[in-house]
């Protein structure tokens, strides 16, 4: 018996399945298309496809995410933030904060004991610090997601970045780059904005208690991460796949909800 | 559905929002406009007229009053703005703009001088009314001086006399109105609500389009009908923040699971808040009502306002508070997070809908935090009934 769990992001979409004792069995992932249930669809064939199951394997499926209440094949849907929290909880027991950077939006979760939402803040309607914005910023500066680890840790001292719409971020790069204001200083700087409108968040939500988790596909950005390390003065969590966070979630509340309609309770290996 | 029922009889009043206005004027009456709740109908009524509201319009962009004005101006205030530009309220005989917050107030003046200036412009004929933002008794002195010239204005304009036992009518109709409105937001608080936050705002605010005394004839047969009303199901929500001239925030907030039981918007049930004094002298009875006693988020001292809202949201029930205020309505800002610990100490958690443009914009985010709220009130709400509260 599977569960599964759909996150259609802004940019990414994600599957998750889950077996009975909440082991994640299967994961995709895909860019998301204007056509939310063919993306959907899609990325269930293909999992469905790599771990030779049926769609009847399937018992019942969740969706989070911007999408989620156009997912029709998702038995029910919730919201991201609920979902980040049961997928880290589930994962990461001792996080009491949760930070997610996903393509246009960031968030920041508390939770209680009992792994259950206590309050959360996002990020207001633009896309300022989030996946977008390092993607505008890596093109500009020429150096790729993959490198931002090494190269701001080349950096001696961060640049200070004082724009924080993403428009005007880029053309102020520019024209430092033009200043000759070395490359990695640049980026560092870059880094430093992020992880500042990120603790702004924080501030938000009555400030962050450890253990802090790094989840969204921007925890793989080792760059980001070491500066909102070094800000935060303590080391983030970072689960296995940090993208697949909301959806690993939602396949977890999948199985609550299917518990809770009648299915066997089960207590799942820890 | 029936459409003679008070409720849909008073939600067309709202949608054809000038059209009984309109009616009256062309029978030869006049019609004064008011911007925001502030300006004492009371004394509108008294001279002869009929006070409407004059609202704004999200679905107008303003690119037509935008060549007059500034950035750093209050969405609403820009719309209402844009539309007077626009030449939608020359049929009003007089406009009142209340200093209700600074906005509505620089409204005045720049349309003051875009008719000095520009006489092609179609605006109707202007009056301020300014009201203090302070309670000390010089302040109240001071506004009850205003009163006073806002009553010898529309006696001059209007041609009537504003006499005792006019101004005495007046004043018993609107706290007639007062206590309707005070049954109706029982009817909302009640467990379960029998009337959804999106049918109590069109209730209340077709009292700003329709004739004061045929309002109140269609709240007493609401309030007779209500025993038919249904009962509503959901997270129970208090609201807080700026005019709500339009439903779209709780049809969000509502389409999201959730009941909205009370607010403290100026629009909602504070319309209903305070009755004017009848041992008072008139003129002083009306300044203590609109500026001493008032709850406008714009007043001080600020432990009033707090107290307001945790005492509306605990009698109301509400199991979360959102707070709502739009870019440049920046005393709610100021006020929020002293409002929302003190909800916190009683136990009820508030979601800031910050610094929102006047056309509900990123509605997807902010459906999802809703959402999410509501989700968290829920989890809890499970936790309690369970005794695994932490």
């Amino acid at each position: 018996m599977h569960f599964a769990g759909i996150d259609i992001g802004s940019v990414a979409s994600k599957i998750a399945i889950i077996d009975e004792a909440e082991e994640q069995v299967g994961y995709c992932v895909t860019d998301t298309t204007p056509d939310i249930d063919e993306t959907a669809q899609e990325l269930l064939d293909r999992v469905l496809a790599e771990m030779n199951l049926a769609r009847f394997d399937v018992t019942y499926i969740v969706g989070t995410g911007y999408g989620r209440s156009t997912i029709s094949l998702a038995d029910e849907n919730k919201t991201e933030i609920l979902c980040h929290a049961a997928g880290v909880h589930r994962q990461l027991p001792a996080v009491r904060t949760v930070i997610d950077i996903g393509g246009q939006d960031s968030k920041v979760i508390r939770l209680n004991e009992a792994g259950k939402v206590a309050n959360f803040a996002m990020n207001n309607r633009c896309a300022a610090g989030t996946g977008r914005f390092t993607e505008v910023m890596a093109k500009a500066l020429g150096i790729e997601l993959s490198r931002w680890g090494e190269v701001v840790r080349s950096a001696t001292r961060r640049e200070k970045i004082s724009s924080i719409c993403t428009v005007f971020a880029e053309s102020e790069i520019i024209s430092k780059i033009m200043q000759k204001v070395p490359l990695n200083e640049i980026l560092a700087g870059v880094c430093d904005s992020i992880a500042t409108r990120i603790i702004e968040t924080v501030q938000r939500v009555g400030g962050s208690e450890p253990e802090i988790a790094f989840t969204g596909g921007v925890a793989n950005n080792e760059g980001i991460r070491l500066v909102l390390e070094d800000r935060l003065g303590t080391r983030l969590l970072i689960p296995r796949i940090p993208q697949s966070t909301g959806a690993y979630g939602a396949a977890v509340l999948a199985r609550k909800a299917w518990g809770k309609r009648g299915g066997p309770a089960i207590s799942p290996a820890v | 559905m029936r459409e003679d029922t008070a409720l849909e009889i008073m939600k067309r009043h709202y949608r054809d929002r000038y059209k009984a206005a309109r009616e009256w004027k062309a029978k030869g009456g006049k019609v004064v406009g008011c911007v925001y709740t502030s300006v004492p109908e009371e004394l509108i009524i008294a001279a002869g007229c009929m006070p409407v509201m004059i609202a704004g319009d999200p679905e107008i962009p303003t690119d037509a009053g935008d060549k007059y004005m500034e950035d750093y101006f209050c969405p609403f205030v820009r719309s209402v703005h844009d539309l007077m530009v626009r030449g939608k309220f020359e049929w009003l005989d007089l406009a009142i703009f209340p200093h209700g917050n600074d906005s509505i107030k620089r409204c005045y003046f720049y349309l003051w001088t875009e008719k000095m200036y520009d006489p092609s412009l179609k605006l109707p004929p202007l009056a301020m009314f300014d009201i203090l933002h302070t309670r000390k008794h010089i302040a109240n002195r001071y506004v009850r001086g205003r009163m006073e010239a806002l009553k010898q204005k529309l006696e001059e304009f209007s041609g009537n006399r504003i006499t005792e036992e006019s101004l005495a009518h007046a004043v018993e109709l609107m706290n007639e109105k007062r206590r309707l409105l005070k049954k109706v937001a029982e009817l909302r608080r009640a467990d379960p609500p029998r009337v959804t936050g999106v049918d109590a705002l069109q209730i209340i605010g077709s009292s700003f389009f329709m004739s004061k005394e045929e309002h109140n004839a269609l709240l007493r047969r609401f309030l007779e009908e209500a025993k038919d009303l249904p009962p509503r199901q959901g997270v129970r929500l208090y609201v807080s923040g700026t005019i709500m001239d339009n439903t779209q925030l709780y049809e969000l907030l509502e389409s999201c699971g959730a009941t909205v039981v009370a607010e403290d918007v100026c629009t909602g049930n504070r319309y209903a808040e305070n009755l004017v004094d009848t041992k008072l002298e008139p003129l002083d009875a009306l300044t203590d009502r609109y500026h001493s006693r008032s709850l406008e988020g714009r007043m001080y001292p600020l432990p009033v306002l707090v107290d307001y809202v945790t005492e509306t949201a605990r009698e109301a029930r509400a199991e979360g508070a959102v707070f709502n205020y739009l870019r440049w309505d920046d005393s709610h800002g100021w006020n929020f997070p002293s409002q929302r610990d003190a909800l916190k100490g009683i136990g009820i958690p508030s979601l800031a809908l910050e610094m929102q443009e006047y056309k509900l914009a990123g509605t997807e985010q902010i459906r999802t935090r809703t959402q999410a709220f509501i989700e968290m009130i829920n989890e809890n709400r499970q936790d309690c009934q369970s005794g695994t509260a932490s």
